[in-house]
């Protein structure tokens, strides 16, 4: 069982602005720790005529996630003319390694039969995580035979030598019988890698965390976390229909644990309630990302709307296995 | 029928089965979709023995990667079973389309089924746009693939992006994991933007020889900097070098012919080589071959 404690609205965009814009939405957070400070990047939402772009930002918190600042520029371009990441960065995550920072780009380009496709990237920074250069415009992993389409949602971690990726790829476009507009299916899957840039995809078992809710679940955002003996892989589940206005059918955060990083054992995980003020997760729970600072586990969100309002934070307590 | 394009020979069991495309007629936004069909064709009579009824390779599912056509294709026999690689055509909202590479396996070079809903070949780090026009070919027990592969989405003079593209190079033991050289293999010649497709490789006379069809890359539609031939040679098949000058082609008087020859692909067939080509307007009228010679010969 793992109780997630102590939740809370971290980053509101009430009242902030981005560009001379108001903001919009701050979408997919995800950690760098700077020593005493904590940055978590994350995407917000520029509009382009009828449909929107995301670019990644920052925001900066103290050792009491007081914020400190925030940024009012891109960390990295969208991608250029043609490109898997033209039409938005969502998420960045940004790993560590030895003296290196690298960003893993999860980037979206828009398609005409159906809305969108993705691939993910590869960038690097050079100024100690205030911006980053693409390593080279293509992606290091695209669509293959086994996974057509919407390749995204990067986490990576190194363990004992070696990267692993989490990642999503899509299974399928499917029609929505009452509004007719196809909407998509994806699983969770996992490839490997001696330097963080050639990776080879698992072939064995392509989806990696069974299904909850049925074969038409969609399952998004994983991300990877060791607690004492025990890996906890995170990530959010909604239906495939009616799941933007509906909490029934809407993201909620799951949980499975593993001893190996291959075989994933479906966990309890239960949601402390806070009281009254805490609105912004009621209806909908979406893109985790868990990391540890000084000596405490936790689990950054978004809550409703897919994020309108910002990202929170909580703590993560495990149960003594 | 409108335009076959793209003519790729085999010979199966003696018989010259001659793999093309044709287009679809065009939808209400002006599109259209490529499919691949054959014609068996008696080349001791010169003539086409039959033609395959229905397209060789349906359309991918929504939003799969060959959702809306496939072509070019190329065959060939390995393992005992034939495995095909065509480019799968799908459309964006930014620029015009996209391409990637798909793989089929046939036991009769007549009924093809696909690999994976999914490309065999897609974008990479140093591939990052369309990744087209495949001819797999065999030398010295490993799978050779040569491709186009875009660097850039240019504008053209009315704002138009064009794709420019550049002849590849790839890999393989198994069919289905490649090991990209990822470099161009060819230098430019008419300018830094210049196009390359359709190369066709053959080994002849101690050196394995390419010809391919190269133009310029933007505003070459009905004017003077559209496809033409060229050729290279290379000892090893990863460095090549240009010799266009080499080439001499007996101009043609024909109307179908006289103006562009693009899409070459190399052709033997009883100590005979030929080489099969598409004609004017990318292959509007049809497509034919030619007899090569070597002058040394």
């Amino acid at each position: 069982m793992v109780t997630i404690s102590g939740k809370r609205l971290l980053f509101s965009t009430e009242g902030k602005a981005w560009r001379g814009k108001i903001m919009q939405f701050a979408q997919s957070p995800q950690v760098l720790i700077m020593g005493n400070k904590l940055r978590i990047y994350f995407s917000t939402r520029e509009s382009n005529d009828e449909k929107f772009l995301s670019h990644v930002a920052y925001a900066e918190f103290d050792e009491k996630f007081k914020l400190l600042n925030f940024t009012d520029s891109e960390v990295l371009s969208l991608g250029s003319l043609g490109t898997y990441d033209e039409h938005g960065i969502f998420p960045l995550n940004v790993v560590r390694f030895k003296e290196r920072i690298f960003g893993y780009v999860g980037g979206w380009n828009r398609r005409k039969s159906v809305q969108i496709d993705g691939a993910i990237g590869i960038s690097e920074s050079f100024d100690n995580g205030k911006t980053f250069v693409r390593i080279a415009d293509g992606p290091i992993i695209d669509s293959s035979l086994s996974e057509p389409f919407l390749i995204g949602d990067p986490f990576v971690i190194h363990v004992n030598g070696t990267f692993h990726m989490w990642y999503i790829y899509g299974k399928e476009w499917i029609k929505d019988p009452i509004t007719e507009s196809f909407e998509r299916i994806y699983k969770i899957t996992h490839a490997i890698s001696a330097n963080g840039i050639d990776w080879t995809k698992d072939s064995l078992n392509s989806q990696l965390i069974s299904d909850s809710i049925g074969p038409n679940e969609a399952q998004a955002m994983p991300t990877v976390i060791k607690i004492n003996d025990a890996y906890y892989l995170f990530y959010c589940f909604r239906e495939v229909f009616d799941f933007r206005e509906n909490p029934k059918n809407t993201y909620r955060i799951g949980c499975s644990v593993s001893s190996d990083l291959r075989n994933w054992q479906s966990e309890e995980i239960e949601f402390e309630q806070q009281g009254h003020e805490e609105d912004w997760d009621s209806e909908m729970r979406c893109y985790p990302h868990a990391f540890t600072w000084k000596g405490k586990n936790y689990l950054a969100y978004n809550g409703n709307r897919f994020g309108e309002e910002g990202f929170g934070l909580a703590e993560i307590l495990t149960s003594v296995r | 029928m409108n335009f076959t394009q793209a003519p790729f020979p085999i010979n199966i069991d003696g018989c010259t089965r001659i793999f093309f495309s044709t287009r679809s007629t065009k939808d209400k936004d002006g599109n259209y979709c490529s499919y691949i069909h054959f014609a068996d064709y008696d080349i001791e009579n010169g003539k086409i023995v039959s033609f395959s009824e229905t397209p060789l390779i349906k359309s991918g599912g929504r939003g799969t990667f060959d959702e809306h056509g496939t072509y070019p294709f190329s065959l060939i026999r390995y393992d005992n079973r034939f495995f095909g690689y065509y480019g799968g055509w799908s459309r964006k909202i930014s620029v015009p389309y996209e391409v990637k590479i798909g793989m089929v396996t046939s036991e009769d070079g007549k009924n093809f089924e696909k690999c994976g809903e999914g490309p065999v070949i897609g974008a990479s780090l140093f591939e990052p746009m369309t990744i087209s026009g495949p001819r797999i070919f065999e030398f010295n027990e490993l799978l050779h693939m040569f491709y186009i592969s875009g660097t850039k989405w240019k504008l053209d003079s009315v704002g138009k992006p064009e794709s420019i593209f550049k002849i590849r190079h790839a890999t393989s033991r198994d069919g289905i994991n490649w090991i990209r050289q990822n470099s161009n293999i060819l230098d430019s010649i008419l300018e830094e933007d210049e196009c390359q497709a359709s190369p066709t490789v053959f080994y002849a006379h101690s050196y394995y020889h390419m010809l391919f069809s190269y133009k310029y890359g933007s505003d070459f539609r009905g004017t003077d900097r559209g496809y033409r031939l060229g050729y290279a040679i290379s000892e090893n098949l990863y460095n090549w070098r240009r010799v266009d000058a080499m080439l001499t082609i007996d101009a043609s008087e024909e109307s179908w012919d006289n103006r562009d020859i693009s899409y070459p692909s190399f052709y033997n067939y009883i100590n005979r080589n030929y080489i099969f080509y598409q004609g004017n307007d990318f292959g509007k009228s049809g497509f034919g071959y030619a007899k090569l010679t070597f002058l040394e010969e």
